[in-house]
């Protein structure tokens, strides 16, 4: 499968390399061999500076600026590297992106600096791919993990080691009909499982856990989400039935990245858009990781999703409305709301399954090992020892055909997801 | 002196020899065929058998091409079998045992049928060359054969050394002089010699052995004969027999390492890991209590027994020591103590694929002295060898069979590109298309080359068109034949299968993986008077079908990537995403396209596909260098 980029790699590229915005610094970088020349008509003359050391610069027209240059072939990408250090402005970094282009440069695809790191040898695929995910983990955890993760050259090589060795066998059976050597795929087929199932677990960390808080209207779950999101964003009222569709935010609970949801009310009504807002409720129950379900649970919700809900009383802040058996919480006073975030986080840790994350699996490898596993089905299937051995080359093959991919072949499936500027 | 003139010299007369020369007579030239002891031609220095796993399909392929192998063997069979009857039919394979002697007197009666062959006493003791090439023979009484061509089949006779025990003879092989003199003079022509060993069993007397205490190997009555062409064996067929070493067997065995020539240092030649001696066995897998040994006859009127799998070089005294702690051998006599030899190669590396000598032309070489072990490799490289140096001297192209044609041309192509390290045997999963090179079909894979090349007669021709055209009816049979519910029921249950839910035809059926073709005609079902291979090769065509098909796209893909030729000024050392030791080992052989660079050893199908679209970048950007000049 070839998906070779369009666009020549000899070309100078400029990008921002921060989030974009205003702020106290935007960071621009530009790379290529011919980024000197380019930059020097800008009256930025990089060939007279010490490689690495910072310089301040008065660009008339554009900024004042701090900039480093990192020359070819000691830069992140092997080739040269121009970092310019401005002041937090999108117009700021517009002017300097048009400026730069209007000279021969052109706007970097996403990706492309770290895609011409890797085809000029500065790390592999692999490499690339964990820098990537480490920018994008939601955890403490997760981080943790991806920095513990062999190398995938490793993972297969140890696959591919197993495979050959049962290869032997299976084709010392062939040909040494008085010897006994029965084959053993179990090896294979446990490891294949074991990274198959650390694929699941890392697909399931992909998308960020999300937190619903469930319950009848008028419970006290928008006053716990405001609560727990330290700002008042839901729209707090008396009357019941006021959120209707549902609310969600991003925050940081224990150092972990998280989803929490409001949903609307769950009763009956007649209400169009408060049926529709319900039925949305039920699908977020279903794809949510932890429910916070207001009140005792119901035996039939209690039969499909207790294994992921956390029952509470809200208002628990009232007199009357004493917890039975449920934790207490009051999204107006911040009680038992701390002992809340203990359970979720450790209902997220238990439903997925990071007790046995061992193994950060990225998305290609697990499509990959998607097709491993299949091969090996096949094999396992095959009637005789002769096709079960040819099916060996096979999945053989398709290892080392992963171990050899020719970075070329891989810009659609990795790089274009990165950021613009890495 | 003397000087007489032939077109080829085939120097040795073993199997490789053999072919050798019956094929380039039979091909019209006129052809000498030198070897020490005319009355040992063809002569089987180790075991008793011709065929097993790979071996077969070798025998089946020289068959098909015309060679002497596969009708010698049915002549002289004594047992026939078939192995791996449990597997699939690309890996089933026939062994015969047969009676040497009679062996030996059938392959010389029939050299001397063939007119334009001349068989003499001699060792050759000097190639002599001229500014062309290889231009003569020179003996060790100093006779003179001029020719254009000549095939070296020395076997293990070139500074052949036998170590039994401390005792060193030098011999070729038991009771024949070694070959001493030709060594130096390959070597003078610039020939890289190396050293190898191998090994035999001692031989044991039939009626000192109690063959009631031992496992009776009756041969298969079903088998029906090696030969596409020929008949069965006439002869009486008797059985082998089975017994293993034991714990007492290893103690004796492992107590005198320390004198064994293997391991105290008295051979240094690498011997074949596959085929180990006893001692190795013992040494290698201590914790194993018994290795089998098959007791074969060596031929009806011969008393001798060849107990397969414990060839060794011990002492004397230490061989029938062990050999008494053996159920069945407890008081057998000894007719001739095992032995190693050690004998000179030449470094294979070193010919074309023709077999010719890069290093002097008009040279073959072919068998043992190519580093190969076993009777079927030497016959296949000595046919190949006879036909190239054929064709060399009428001017056209050498006979080369492709890795995806027959075992020959993987063997050939392994001994010619990798070289070896210890002696070669063949073996089923050297091939990549496995399941393409089956013994039921080597006539359709060979025999019309065999034909091309002069080397089939009208005769067998015959037998090969009658066969095709009776094949392809009984493929349509096979393919078109269904059966209704109640007639798929009776037969399901007649071959022991589970009972279907539905009716099935007969495709089906021997799509299953233990129903073979010979079931179905049993059963009534095909034509019982179609020879039992071609009804294997409808059954294989019909079980492998999908991966069959498989592999024959992958040969297309190679083919298209031969096609696809690798530009002179193009480099390969700036190309991101290529190993540096493929580098390396590109520009060392300097490749024409791109399918030779993919048979470099170790080259991925990952390489290939870079190079491709570099090459192809490559051409682009010359076509708007030489439009902009």
């Amino acid at each position: 499968m070839m998906s070779q980029p369009d666009f020549e790699t000899e070309d100078t590229i400029i990008a921002e390399a921060s989030p974009g915005g205003t702020g106290a610094i935007s960071i621009l970088r530009i790379c290529g061999d011919e980024m000197p020349q380019i930059a020097s008509r800008l009256g930025i003359r990089v060939s007279s500076w010490q490689p690495g050391k910072t310089q301040l610069l008065d660009l008339p027209g554009y900024d004042q600026v701090m900039a480093v240059f990192f020359k070819a072939p000691h830069s992140y990408t092997g080739e040269n590297i121009l970092e310019i250090f401005c002041h937090g402005s999108p117009i700021i970094v517009d002017r300097f992106i048009d400026g730069f282009c209007r000279q021969g440069a052109r706007m970097a695809e996403p990706g492309e600096f770290t895609w011409r790191a890797v085809l000029n040898g500065k790390m592999t695929i692999d490499e690339a791919e964990r820098i990537n995910r480490r920018i994008h983990s939601r955890s403490l955890e997760e981080l943790e993990i991806i920095n513990k993760t062999p190398d995938l050259k490793s993972i297969l090589e140890k696959l591919l080691a197993k495979a050959r060795e049962a290869l032997v066998y299976l084709e010392t059976e062939i040909e040494f009909q008085e010897e006994s050597a029965a084959s053993n795929l179990r090896p294979i087929e446990a490891e294949l499982e074991f990274l198959l199932n650390q694929g699941e677990i890392s697909r399931q960390n992909r998308n960020l856990p999300g937190i619903l808080l469930y319950g009848p209207p008028n419970c006290g779950k928008s006053t716990l989400f405001n609560y727990i999101l330290g700002y008042s964003r839901a729209l707090v009222s008396k009357i019941p039935g006021t959120t209707r569709d549902y609310i969600e935010a991003e925050l940081k609970i224990r150092g972990r990245v998280v989803r929490l949801l409001d949903s609307a009310g769950m009763r009956d009504s007649t209400d169009e858009i408060e049926k529709a807002g319900v039925s949305r409720t039920r699908d977020l129950v279903k794809n949510s990781d932890v429910v916070i379900h207001f009140g005792t649970l119901q035996p039939d919700f209690a039969g499909k999703y207790s294994n992921k809900t956390i029952p509470v009383q809200g208002k628990a802040d009232l007199p009357g409305l004493e917890p039975d058996g449920l934790i207490g919480v009051s999204g107006k006073t911040g009680l038992g709301v701390n002992k809340l975030l203990d359970q979720i986080i450790g209902l997220i840790k238990d439903r997925r399954q990071e007790n046995n994350w061992q193994i950060w699996i990225s998305e290609r490898f697990a499509n990959q090992l998607d097709l491993l596993h299949n091969i090996f089905k096949e094999l396992l299937e095959a009637p005789l020892p002769e096709l079960k051995a040819e099916q060996m080359k096979v999945f053989i093959n398709q290892i080392t055909g992963y171990l050899e991919q020719p970075p070329q072949d891989l810009y659609g499936e990795i790089f274009s997801r990165f950021c613009i500027g890495k | 002196m003397e000087t007489k003139k032939y077109h080829i010299i085939v120097v040795g007369g073993g199997h490789a020899g053999i072919e050798a020369a019956a094929a380039a007579a039979k091909m019209g030239l006129s052809v000498l065929l030198l070897t020490i002891d005319p009355q040992r031609i063809g002569e089987m220095p180790c075991n008793p058998s011709i065929g097993g796993i790979a071996k077969g399909h070798l025998v089946r392929e020289i068959d098909a091409l015309g060679g002497m192998m596969g009708l010698a063997a049915d002549r002289t069979a004594i047992q026939y079998r078939r192995l791996n009857t449990r597997k699939g039919p690309a890996v089933r394979a026939t062994r015969v045992q047969t009676d040497k002697a009679k062996y030996t007197e059938y392959m010389i009666s029939e050299l001397n049928k063939i007119a334009g062959l001349t068989i003499k006493a001699g060792e050759a003791k000097e190639i002599i060359a001229d500014d062309e090439g290889f231009s003569g023979v020179r003996t060790s009484n100093d006779t003179i054969y001029k020719g254009k061509a000549c095939v070296i089949t020395s076997g293990t006779y070139l500074n052949g050394l036998l170590h039994t025990g401390k005792t060193i003879t030098p011999g070729g092989i038991y009771g024949q002089p070694p070959s001493s003199g030709l060594s130096d003079s390959l070597s003078s022509h610039g020939i890289s010699l190396g050293r190898l060993k191998t090994g035999t069993p001692a031989r044991l007397l039939a009626q000192s052995i109690d063959f009631s205490r031992c496992q009776l190997q009756p041969g298969d009555p079903k088998v029906k004969q090696f030969s596409f062409f020929g008949p069965r064996s006439r002869l009486q067929q008797i059985p082998c027999y089975l017994t293993w070493t034991n714990q007492n067997t290893n103690r004796v065995i492992s107590s005198n390492f320390d004198i064994a020539p293997l391991f105290n240092g008295q051979i240094n030649g690498m011997g074949p890991r596959y085929c180990p001696s006893i001692e190795d066995k013992v040494f290698k897998f201590p914790q194993r209590n018994r290795h089998h040994i098959f007791l074969e006859p060596e031929g009806l009127d011969s008393d001798w027994i060849y107990p397969n799998g414990i060839s060794t070089s011990l002492p004397p005294e230490v061989q029938k020591e062990f050999l008494h702690t053996i159920a069945g051998l407890e008081k057998c006599k000894i007719a001739r103590y095992g032995y190693a030899v050690e004998y000179d190669y030449a470094d294979p590396r070193e010919l074309e694929i023709s077999l010719q000598s890069k290093v002097l032309p008009g040279l073959y070489f072919a068998g043992q002295i190519n580093g190969t072990s076993g009777y079927e490799e030497a016959a296949g490289q000595g046919l190949i060898a006879g036909i190239n140096a054929v064709l060399r001297i009428r001017g056209q192209q050498p006979l080369i069979i492709p890795r995806d044609k027959g075992y020959i041309g993987v063997m050939i192509d392994d001994l010619t590109t990798k070289g070896i390290e210890e002696p070669y045997r063949l073996f089923t999963s050297r091939a990549e298309h496995r399941l393409m090179l089956r013994e039921d079909n080597a006539d359709e894979r060979l025999t019309t080359i065999g034909r091309e090349l002069g080397l089939i007669g009208d005769e067998f021709w015959k037998i090969f068109q009658e066969r095709q055209l009776m094949a392809r009816r009984e493929k349509k049979y096979i393919m078109t034949t269904s059966l209704d519910y109640a007639e798929t029921v009776e037969l399901a249950s007649e071959l022991g299968l589970k009972k279907p839910s539905a009716p099935m035809n007969l495709q089906d059926f021997l799509k299953r993986p233990h129903v073979s073709w010979e079931n179905l005609v049993e059963k009534g079902y095909g034509n019982s008077e179609l020879p039992v291979w071609t009804g294997e090769r409808i059954e294989s065509e019909i079980k492998y079908e999908g991966y069959i098909q498989r592999q024959a796209k992958q040969i297309e893909k190679l083919k298209k990537l031969a096609q696809i030729k690798i530009p002179k000024e193009f480099s390969f050392t700036d190309i991101p995403g290529l190993r540096y030791e493929w580098i390396q080992k590109i520009e060392a052989k300097k490749p024409d396209n791109l399918k030779e660079v993919m048979d470099i050893p170790g080259m991925s199908p990952a390489a290939a596909t870079v190079l491709r679209s570099y090459i192809k970048k490559f051409n682009r950007d010359k076509g708007v260098r030489e439009n902009n000049s």
